[in-house]
């Protein structure tokens, strides 16, 4: 069990692409840390500036308050699951688990007791005679994260090992590496592009963006107070509703305004806008279809709507309704499956609502 | 296709097949009959005495000594340029340096140029370094002519090889270059070996480079030897040449069925996936 802590690390590819910009983590003993972006955010890069696959451009690691910076791979003590997986071609399963034992010269009988027993956790005893192309993309998975249990590392590095598996596969890989973190209480971190994976697997997130982190804080964190427009519309499936409006005061009432819609809000959160951006200043309300509900015309600040789309999931139903031009997507019970063109009354919980400064992108609440 | 179209294309690849084998098929015929002569016929009595006669001096040198002058020759350039070929292809697939492309152009360009242009030059060169006259200056020289190719055979093979496996290899506690030799090097074997014997081909044919620099009848290849045959003793004994041919013949035989094998076994397989 090993911390890592990353001090503002920059990876400047030549001629000038920022891959990663600025960043510090902290990432504490035995947790599990997931690197959550999108495509080319940088996260691929991060992880490999900790394992020392490459050199940051500015910047210190450091393992356990040790400054690896300037050490190889090899002397930082830590395992890598790949993408790719990466094992190597010509050698048997096993021979491909005992590599790294072998490398630090262990006795043959200690080899061979611990190939046999991580093979034994990961129920892979039975494939270790095969090379690896003889194996399915489930069983080369547990090999890679049996090679890289084998010698007890320091840490746990792994980039989106489960992107290659089929959907089913990865959902129950999902579990099983989570308990087997939990178990083994190995410092993990994780990379991923779906966040999915990165609720329901993390202790802690950090949401990265164009080589920034974003948000660093445990999926809960992450998903009730996202503090910045991406990172509420990255996390939740589907995403959060953001609607461009006005923010105002009608007498004692502070109100929202976007399309034919005004909005009268709850006057603390009213007043809070007001001491941040001021009256009549344009805001983005952002809104999680989870908290968006059907109403009845006469209620308080419902909202006149019309079903666009209907997307029954089973479990749920999403509904799409068209306010003006605005699509707002909304999570109802599975049995409201609605015909479409139908008109509709909807209601947002004030108390769950998102406030951003269009410009900055920064949350304001 | 009617029953006289299958005779009459059958009838034609029987055609086109004779005319490439028939010189093959009189090599093998006269090798074995003690009375060869010009025109095909099968040995009314076959005997291995032509093999035999090749035991005996022409000039200053039996011919088995140019067989095996070939051998030497040849398995030394392959050598030489695989390994060296390697090195260069590691530096330029594992490490990225300014010139990396002209380099490799300038490599293919070289190769373009005859290789009579350049063996005058050599010849010249070699006077100077004491080489005319020696195998080392063959092997020096050949080695020179397939290095182009071997690195650009290596490069394109090295290049196909994920450097994933020697970063996890590293991250698994290998060195840099300890990652290369122990995970990149057995994946890419298959890549060596071919390397290897194109080259082995390569020398083992090449004529103009031993007809310059080897004045001596000991020190001939196999190659330059066959030119000895001819007419030495006023008459040309056609069972002797054909026997030389044929030994002459057999390890690029050889070397070519290995070569199909190891490919079709499809070891370069492994790697993709
Ligand atoms: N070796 C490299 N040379 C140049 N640019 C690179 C290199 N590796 C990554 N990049 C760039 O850096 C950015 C971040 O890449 P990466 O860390 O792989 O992103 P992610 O893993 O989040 O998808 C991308 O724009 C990518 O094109
Ligand atoms: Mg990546």
């Amino acid at each position: 069990m090993s911390t890592i802590r990353l001090e503002s690390i920059t990876k400047i590819f030549p001629p000038n692409v920022v891959a990663v910009d600025n960043v510090s983590l902290k990432i504490e003993k035995g947790e599990f840390f997931v690197l959550l972006g999108p495509s080319g955010c940088g996260k691929t890069t991060t992880l490999r500036i900790i394992a020392g696959l490459e050199k940051p451009t500015r910047g210190r690691v450091y393992i356990d308050e040790e400054d690896v910076t300037d050490l190889p791979p090899r002397k930082r003590d830590i395992a890598m699951v790949f993408q790719t997986w990466a094992l190597y071609p010509h050698m048997k399963v096993y021979d491909n688990i005992a590599f790294p034992l072998k490398l630090r010269k262990l006795p043959q009988h200690e080899i061979d007791r611990r190939v046999r027993e991580v093979a034994k956790m990961l129920r892979i005893e039975e494939l270790l005679d095969r090379y690896p192309k003889q194996l399915s993309g489930g069983q080369q998975q547990r090999v890679a994260l049996a090679r890289a249990l084998v010698r007890n590392p320091r840490a746990w590095l792994m980039d989106e090992p489960l992107s290659n598996l089929d959907a089913l596969l990865r959902v129950q890989m999902r579990a099983e590496l989570k308990r087997l973190q939990k178990e083994l209480k190995i410092t993990t971190v994780y990379v991923t592009h779906d966040q999915v994976e990165a609720m329901t697997m993390a202790d802690r997130i950090a949401v990265m963006n164009r080589g920034r982190v974003l948000q660093v804080g445990t999926p809960f964190e992450v998903y009730h107070n996202p503090r910045t427009i991406f990172v509420g519309g990255f996390i939740g499936s589907p995403p959060m509703n953001f609607v461009r409006a006005t923010f105002d005061k009608v007498g004692e009432n502070y109100v929202l305004r976007f399309e034919n819609v005004s909005l009268t809000i709850p006057s603390e959160l009213g007043k809070h806008i007001e001491n941040r951006v001021g009256t009549g200043s344009e805001v983005v309300i952002g809104i999680r279809p989870e908290h968006i509900s059907l109403a009845s015309a006469e209620e308080e600040n419902a909202i006149p709507g019309e079903i666009y789309v209907v997307e029954p999931l089973g479990t749920e139903t999403i509904l799409n309704v068209k306010i003006g031009e605005t699509v707002i997507k909304m999570k109802v019970l599975k049995e409201l499956i609605l015909p479409v063109g139908e008109r509709v009354w909807i209601k947002f919980d004030l108390d769950r609502i998102h406030i951003f400064d269009p410009k900055t992108e920064e949350a304001i609440v | 296709m009617g029953k006289l179209g299958v005779i009459a294309a059958i009838a034609f690849l029987v055609a086109v097949l004779s005319y490439f084998l028939i010189p093959l098929l009189w090599m093998i015929f006269a090798a074995f009959d003690p009375n060869a002569g010009p025109e095909l016929k099968i040995p009314t009595n076959p005997s291995l005495v032509n093999f035999e006669k090749l035991a005996e001096p022409i000039g200053a040198a039996v011919p088995y000594t140019w067989i095996l002058n070939s051998l030497i020759i040849a398995s030394a350039s392959a050598t030489l340029a695989t390994v060296l070929a390697l090195l260069a292809a590691y530096v330029m697939t594992r490490h990225s340096f300014r010139g990396q492309e002209a380099l490799t152009t300038m490599f293919v360009s070289f190769r373009l140029i005859p290789v009579i242009v350049i063996a005058l030059p050599i010849m010249v060169l070699y006077k100077g370094w004491g080489l005319n006259n020696t195998l080392q200056g063959v092997i020096l020289a050949h080695t020179a002519l397939i290095l182009p190719f071997a690195i650009l055979i290596l490069d394109g093979y090295l290049r196909g090889i994920p450097t994933t496996y020697e970063e996890a290899a590293m991250i698994d506690g290998c060195s840099k270059l300890g990652a290369f030799l122990r995970i990149t090097l057995p994946l890419a074997l298959p890549g060596l070996v071919t390397v290897w014997l194109i080259s082995f081909v390569f020398s083992w044919g090449e004529y103009v480079i031993p007809r310059l620099i080897i004045a001596t009848e000991t020190l001939t290849p196999a190659a330059v030897g066959l030119d000895y045959f001819k007419g030495l003793h006023g008459q040309i004994d056609y069972g002797r040449i054909a026997a030389f041919s044929i030994l002459y013949t057999l390890p690029v035989v050889a070397i070519f069925m290995y070569i199909k094998k190891y490919l079709q076994r499809g070891v370069a397989g492994l790697v993709s996936r």
